[in-house]
Formats: C-alpha cells, structure tokens, sequence
C-alpha cells in the first residue's frame, strides 16, 4: 500500500500523541488536576478555617 | 455506445466485458486483476495479481457527458511521483477516441492528448497556439502502480515514465517521456460536483466467476460516495485516527488503572467546628501516580455547602500535599413559583503526579447553610440577609481516595487533537468547493 506524505505525517502526529498520552496514564500527569504532586508545608493537623475568601452560594439569580 | 465482446478470464474464469473492441490492447480484470492481452485471439495472461482489485469511487464502465460528448471510463491507474499519489481513468468513445480524467486530491482535470507539441521558449516556459505555460511541477518520475480496466497500450504496473507540467491558469499542460516517446496532454480542471452530474454508476456488465454479483462496498462505498473522501488519503487518516483513539482509550485504561482505593465516613455538623478525618494510607509504587479523592454528601444537604480540605501526608517526611474540594447543592422557588436546583452532592478532586511514597490522606470538612432570600422573605416579612444558619443538623460524607484512574481531560485532548489534521483536510477541501 503506496502511503502518501501527509498520511505518513499523520501516522507520526497520532504516533506522538498516543505515546504522550500513555506516558501522562502511566505517571498519573494531567494539566486538568486540581493539585499537583508537590509537597509543601510542614506536618498537617490545627489548620482550621474554610476556603480562604471564597464566595459560596448559588449562581442562581 | 461501443462495439462491445466479452471474453473469459484465463486466471479466475471471470466474464469481462471488453467495451473497446478493436481498440483495446491490454485488459486488467475487474475480479481479480489479472493483466490480459486482448489483442491476442487466445486471449493471453500478461500478468496475476494477487491483491485484491481496487475499489473506484467512478466504477469502470460509468458514461458521462462532459464537453458535449458522451465519455465512458474504460480503464484506470493509480500513479505516483516522489511526492504524491493520483489516479487517471482513461475515457472512451468511439467516435472522438479517449480522453482522460485525472483526480488528484480530491481535484478532477480533464486531459487531451495534443497533436500539436508546445515550444519551448525558456528552461520553465513553453508556448502552445500563442499562450505561455509556466512550470509548475518540477521534472520528476512516474510509475504506474496499479492499473484497472482496458488500455490502448501495452500498460503495466511498474512503467515509469518522466514528467513535468505547465501551467496558465487553471489550464495545465502535462508532458510524459520515455525513451521512445513524447506526450503532450492538456489538462483542463473541472469542478468535483461537474464529475459528480455527468457521470451515473452503472450496474456491474457481465458475470463474474460463478455470476456471482460484485461485493457490496456497505458502509465504506457510501463514506467513500461523499465528496470531501473522494480521495483515499482522507480516508486513511480517518481510518488511522480512529485506531489511534481506539488504542490511545486502551493503553491509558491500562496504564491508568486503579491501583489501590480506601474510603472512609465522616459526620459534620453545619455551621459548627470543621471536622478531620484520616482516611487511611494510600501507598505510590511508581515514580509518580495520579491520586483521586471523591466526596459523597448524604441527600438531606439541601442549601448547604461543605468546605473540604485535603491533605496527603508523606509518612516518612510529614510533609503534605493538599488540594481543595467543596461539595454544595441549593434549591429555591422562582417568583414564578418554578422551582430550580443548582450544585451537586458528589465532589471529585484529583492530585497529580503524587511521588512514591505512602501517604496518609487526611480530610478535613466544614458545613455552612444557605437560606433562599425569597423563601425568608415570604415567611419573616423582613428582608432576610440569606446567611441565616441552621444550628443542629448534621451531614453524613462518604469519602474515597484511590491511586491511579483514568483522566478523561487528558484523553478528550488526544481525541481532539487527532481528529483535527484530517477535520482540516475535510474542511480546507470544502472550501475549495468540492461540496459545491
């Protein structure tokens, strides 16, 4: 089968993709987290409070 | 239209029909490909091909009218250059003698041999009846891969050829060679719909091995009818996408499967001290995995909302990775009397790229009450701040943290973004009015 330059181009792109998408799989990497993995801060716990400032309520008018 | 015999196909036995009588001088079967010479009486195989024949998006045998005369595509080739592929009909009629139909991405040329051979007047120019001709395709080499039909020369697949080509305008001139010969053709574009109009698919003539009729082409025939795939490459990419995408949703179900999962309950009461709870230890064996968190709210959080405050907590280095999540669900009474809702009582938050290590995920929870300002009016007669707090009642969440998990963000990205280069093809084609 005789494939055309933009067909192998093609080929490649969805290659490239594919590859990109199962590494992001495999280490768990998506630019749509709401956190990513940095630890910051020390030891948890006695941090009290809520959302920091957030207007809460419905949008409903 | 034609003088037409038929003859039986010395390969598979098939009936084919030569409409070209006298004419013709070799004959590709349209059932299996074998290469005849029809020109000898003992009709002779020239060649066999095992691959399957080709199906045309013009069936060979179509008559149509174009430039006054009635056409009817005899014979058909796939060619290819260094840098593209194209296929040529050769057309019919017995009375003005054959003509081409050239289709090349998706673009229809109709060529005439010329009698009358252009001048050169420069290495890139050459003159025809008084016009200038500009080079537009460098000189490069043809071959014929694959051929179909009735010719009036000795085709085979592999003949190579030299080419270039002039243009004026949408009016190209074509020049072949090889060591004996020299071919002009005038190739004049035509639009797509203008093929489409003048040429009507026959039915299949003569009886194939066992008068068996013609493989339906099924769904892959009408996708190939539509205008924008015309041309084989679109449908490659289509075809190529669709097995990217399919394998794409395979790998990252596998490799983003859900290693490990612990949940855990928690009561909160609203508007009273925000509660904690550790869920349980979560362990990443990889360099770094994605970590999910859902929160369930029970059905009686109504025009409440839930703060939740997460914390993955490295058991080895006590530092924490936190993440946000609010759960809040509202329902209230239009002046209408309609009766709307807003929120849900499921939350989800995902952490990625958690380094290896085991953690202790630990949430923290809050619950606030909101009142329906309209709600409070009807009832106090005063206007209402919309903050009232209800003291006492309670809220069970259900809460559930898991390593690894499909990111569906990430795989509708690919999927678009694979889907787009051929969506372009499609739609830069359209515009080129091949729809028209």
């Amino acid at each position: 089968m005789v494939l055309s330059k933009v067909v192998i181009l093609f080929a490649m792109w969805c290659f490239a993709l594919g590859a990109g998408a199962a590494g992001a799989a495999w280490a768990g990497w998506s630019p749509y987290a709401d956190a990513s993995g940095h630890a910051h801060g020390g030891p948890v716990g006695g941090h009290g409070g809520y959302g920091g400032g957030h207007f809460y309520g419905p949008m409903h008018k | 239209m034609t003088g037409g015999k038929t003859i039986a196909c010395p390969s598979c036995g098939g009936t084919v029909a030569v409409r070209a009588a006298g004419y013709t001088v070799s004959l590709a079967c349209h059932y299996c490909g074998a290469l005849l010479d029809v020109a000898n009486p003992d009709v002779r195989l020239i060649a066999a091909y095992g691959e399957a024949v080709a199906q045309l998006p013009l069936p060979l045998g179509s008559r149509g009218t174009l430039f006054g005369v009635e056409w009817e595509a005899i014979g058909w080739q796939e060619r290819q250059s260094s840098d593209a592929v194209w296929t040529e009909y050769l057309l019919f009629n017995p009375y003005a003698g054959y003509r081409w139909l050239v289709h090349a991405e998706g673009q229809w040329q109709f060529g005439a041999m010329l009698v009358d051979q252009p001048g050169r007047i420069a290495d890139d120019q050459v003159v025809w009846r008084g016009r200038t001709f500009r080079l537009s395709e460098r000189p490069d080499r043809v071959v014929t891969n694959r051929v179909l039909g009735e010719f009036y020369w000795r085709v085979q697949a592999g003949e190579e050829v030299g080419a270039a080509a002039y243009a004026d305008g949408d009016d190209t001139l074509s020049l072949e060679h090889n060591a004996d010969e020299i071919n002009w053709t005038r190739l004049i574009a035509l639009r797509p719909s203008a093929v489409r109009n003048a040429f009507t698919h026959p039915l299949s003539e003569g009886g194939g091995p066992g008068d068996a009729a013609p493989a339906p082409y099924g769904l892959w025939a009408r996708w190939s009818d539509l205008p924008f795939y015309t041309d084989d490459d679109a449908r490659r990419m289509t075809m190529i996408a669709t097995a990217a995408i399919i394998i794409v949703l395979c790998a990252m179900a596998l490799l983003g499967h859900v290693a490990q999962s612990i949940d855990n309950k928690l009561t909160v009461r609203v508007d009273g001290p925000p509660v904690e709870l550790t869920l349980g230890t979560i362990t990443i064996t990889r360099p770094t995995q994605a970590v999910r968190v859902q929160a369930v709210a029970d059905g009686a959080l109504i025009n409440d909302w839930v703060d939740l405050d997460y914390a993955l907590v490295n058991r080895s280095t006590q530092q924490a990775i936190r993440a946000e999540g609010t759960i809040e669900y509202y329902s209230g009474r239009d002046t209408d009397g309609s009766i709307w809702t807003e929120g849900s009582h499921v939350a989800t938050i995902a952490i990625a790229s958690v380094p290896r290590g085991s953690y202790d995920v630990v949430a923290q929870a809050q619950a606030h009450h909101w009142s329906d300002p309209k709600t409070a009016a009807a009832t106090t007669g005063a206007t209402p701040s919309g903050w009232e707090t209800v003291m006492g009642d309670t809220h069970d969440i259900w809460l559930s943290a898991e390593v690894g998990g499909m990111e569906w963000g990430v795989f509708w990205t690919v999927l678009a973004l694979i889907a787009t280069p051929p969506a372009l093809l499609v739609y830069w084609r359209a515009r080129r009015g091949q729809w028209s």
